[in-house]
């Protein structure tokens, strides 16, 4: 019963932050594309603008990584 | 580092401006700049140095050799033969346009040539399959010399719509007109109209107004039979290939004879087009001129040197430090240490600092290898990646050379995170290689603490460099503001280290004490909008997370690589298995960890110091 909730609690960190920062990542690659189609040299600055919201995967990330390994060792 | 500029300011009889401007073009260190307001006692004969009508029209032909150069030349990057452009740039103008145009002619006809062809291969079959449907319903047409012949595309999908044009093609003709429609092809209809010549504007009207795609025959086949208008374009058709490489080849001859002037002429045509504009970046009044610009301090006094000995006392040049209301339109040029350098690669995405604020190069040529290494942190993908860096160093000659040696830097952080963390295309080196530090796959709160870590000492720089900034820029408040949340943030971590038994209980206090006398700083020097980025310092540091997300989820695939391959019982299948799996894990390797590193710069840490909103050096050069 443990290994479940604690794997639910990982999915949910990992997949719940995934749907967030693939949202957010949907409307700034689309409007970074646009904007390179009429100026290629906002490549670099739409790449990182794209990185921008992956702080929420990465995090969701750290902690289901935390949930399944560390946890249960605590 | 930011290099400090001086402000140049040159007065000289109008008759000399252009060979002023000729020296300082060869010297290449000035940025113009005239005057945003008039000096003191200038009145109203003071003006910007209008181009007269002689330099309009030699700026025009400049403009019109470069653009003609550049399109018979087609690589832009073809350089000039010296001695080919010494002797080019002895011309004068006259003597410059008449003998590009010498050159040119021949090369602009061929060229003419072979793009006429390649129309004819491109048009000629539209009109061999009109034809070929025509000639079954050929009883409908009469050989008329007085009229004229028209084909037309129409969509399938409009069909309904042929019957119309039609009763309109029959209105416009006055009826004089034979129309015929059949299927071309599975998406369009063709349809071919003989009409009376004298009814043509009427009827070019008409189609143009319906945005028909249509054809006229070349005049060559008008009033022949259309078997042997069909037999000489299919026998036309078979010659254009050969035809089209005739002239390509007379072309691409004449072209190699002529390369090197053609390069000569468009770098000459560059530089005195720009010599040209560059009068108007000064001011006159009456015979005198005055030329203003920017100067990089280090070059100034030779500048001066240079001037003197060229012109003596008919060019008087100052120099002089800027005043603090010029500042914000001083340019800003960066100078750093050789292995520091390509890295100012790396902030060409941003807007250029402000002069006198922090250059972050250097900063950027420490961390931004050592996040790599942190996040990649794998010998065998180091490798591969410094082998790529310098293979683009050695065979990509057009790749920036910055772009070369930041990869090789980036694969040697990442082969020294690789032994610390022992991993060599993931656990390949297992049984051979130990890390020195830990395993990443195993220890992942040692590996967030490191994360964070790096992150804090990283925010923190940041804010040392920002209150530095912030005093260079004469901005006090903004320098204790940063001061205030450096020492909030240092007393935060403190308090963090004596509650977790990491420091002596005795730190409680001060650090206490600390926090409680920098609040009301932050907020006389900032207010409350501070206290919200003390908040967002907090979240700055969690992000740097991702060094540990990145490089747990980079080990781990890699693991899972190479226990692919080691689970097969074939050798050479295994290693099948597994060297896609590694490349495109290097892929990912390569572009995710540069990614966020980037990310981190640019968003976590400048957001602590960077000033942008400079203007970038742009010297007056060939």
């Amino acid at each position: 019963m443990e290994l479940i909730g604690l794997a639910l609690g990982a999915a949910l960190a990992v997949g719940l932050c995934g749907l967030g920062t693939g949202y957010a990542q949907g409307r700034i690659g689309s409007a970074g594309l646009g904007a390179m189609a009429e100026r290629p040299e906002m490549f670099a600055s739409s790449v990182i603008m794209m990185a921008i919201p992956e702080t929420v995967i990465i995090l969701g990330f750290v902690i289901a990584v935390m949930i399944m390994l560390v946890l249960p060792g605590a | 580092m930011i290099l400090a500029m001086a402000r140049m300011e040159a007065a000289m009889l109008k008759d000399a401006l252009p060979e002023v401007l000729s020296l300082l073009h060869e010297q290449g260190v000035v940025h113009l700049d005239p005057p945003r307001e008039l000096p003191s006692g200038a009145g109203s004969q003071l003006a910007r140095v209008r181009l007269s009508a002689e330099d309009e029209q030699q700026r025009g032909q400049l403009h019109a050799i470069v653009d003609s150069a550049t399109d018979l030349l087609g690589d832009p990057a073809v350089e000039p033969d010296p001695s080919e452009l010494g002797a080019i740039e002895r011309l004068d103008h006259a003597a410059f346009s008449t003998r590009f145009q010498q050159v040119s002619g021949e090369l602009h006809s061929l060229k003419q040539r072979a793009g006429d062809l390649k129309e004819e291969t491109r048009v000629l079959p539209h009109y061999e399959q009109l034809i070929d449907a025509f000639l079954s319903i050929k009883y409908a047409f009469d050989r008329r010399p007085d009229w004229a012949m028209v084909g037309l595309i129409l969509d399938r999908a409009r069909e309904a719509d042929v019957q119309t044009l039609r009763d309109e093609i029959a209105r416009a003709t006055r009826g004089r007109m034979e129309f015929s429609a059949a299927t071309l092809d599975p998406e369009h209809l063709a349809a071919i109209v003989f009409y009376d010549r004298q009814f043509e504007s009427d009827l070019e009207r008409l189609i143009w107004g319906k945005g028909v795609e249509h054809l006229k025959l070349p005049g060559a086949y008008l009033g022949r039979p259309l078997e042997e208008v069909l037999s000489d374009i299919t026998g036309r058709l078979q010659e254009l290939p050969g035809a089209i490489r005739a002239a390509e080849e007379a072309y691409r001859t004449v072209l190699d004879q002529h390369r090197q002037a053609l390069a000569a002429f468009r770098q000459v045509a560059r530089h005195r087009r720009t010599e040209l504009l560059a009068k108007s970046a000064c001011l006159q009044w009456s015979y005198a001129v005055l030329l203003s610009g920017w100067v990089p301090q280090e070059r100034a006094e030779a500048l001066q040197s240079t001037l003197r000995d060229h012109f003596g006392d008919t060019v008087l040049a100052t120099f002089r430090a800027p005043r603090s209301e010029e500042l914000a339109s001083v340019p800003v040029a960066l100078s750093n240490p050789l292995l520091a350098r390509p890295f100012e690669l790396l902030l060409s995405p941003l807007q250029t600092p402000r002069y006198r604020s922090v250059d972050p190069t250097l900063s950027l040529a420490l961390f931004f290898p050592l996040f790599f290494g942190v996040m990649v942190g794998d010998i065998g993908h180091g490798l591969l990646i410094v082998l790529g860096g310098l293979t683009l160093w050695r065979w990509a000659p057009r790749v920036p050379k910055a772009v070369s040696t930041i990869l090789v830097t980036m694969g040697a952080s990442a082969i020294v995170f690789g032994i610390l963390f022992g991993e060599f295309f993931g656990n390949l080196g297992e049984g051979w290689l130990r890390p020195v530090l830990f395993d990443r796959a195993e220890r992942i709160v040692p590996l967030l603490i490191l994360a964070f870590s790096i992150g804090i000492v990283h925010v923190l720089l940041g804010f040392l460099l920002g209150i530095v900034g912030a005093l260079r820029l004469g901005d006090s408040k903004r320098a204790t503001e940063r001061a205030a949340i450096f020492g909030i943030l240092i007393s935060g971590l403190v308090l963090l280290g004596a509650a977790a038994q990491l420091l002596p209980a005795g730190w409680l206090t001060p650090g206490l004490v600390l926090m409680v006398a920098m609040v009301p700083v932050l907020l006389y020097a900032g207010g409350f909008l501070a206290v919200l980025e003390l908040m967002s310092t907090a979240s700055h540091i969690l992000s740097y997370a991702r060094l540990m997300a990145l490089g747990l989820a980079g080990a781990m695939l890699a693991q899972v690589a190479s226990r692919l391959g080691s689970t097969m019982e074939n050798v050479v299948l295994g290693f099948l298995v597994v060297l896609p799996l590694h490349l495109l894990h290097l892929v990912m390797n390569l572009f995710s960890p540069t990614v966020q590193a980037l990310r981190l710069h640019y968003v976590e840490f400048f957001s602590t110091f960077y000033e942008p909103g400079g203007v970038p050096y742009s010297p007056f050069r060939k």
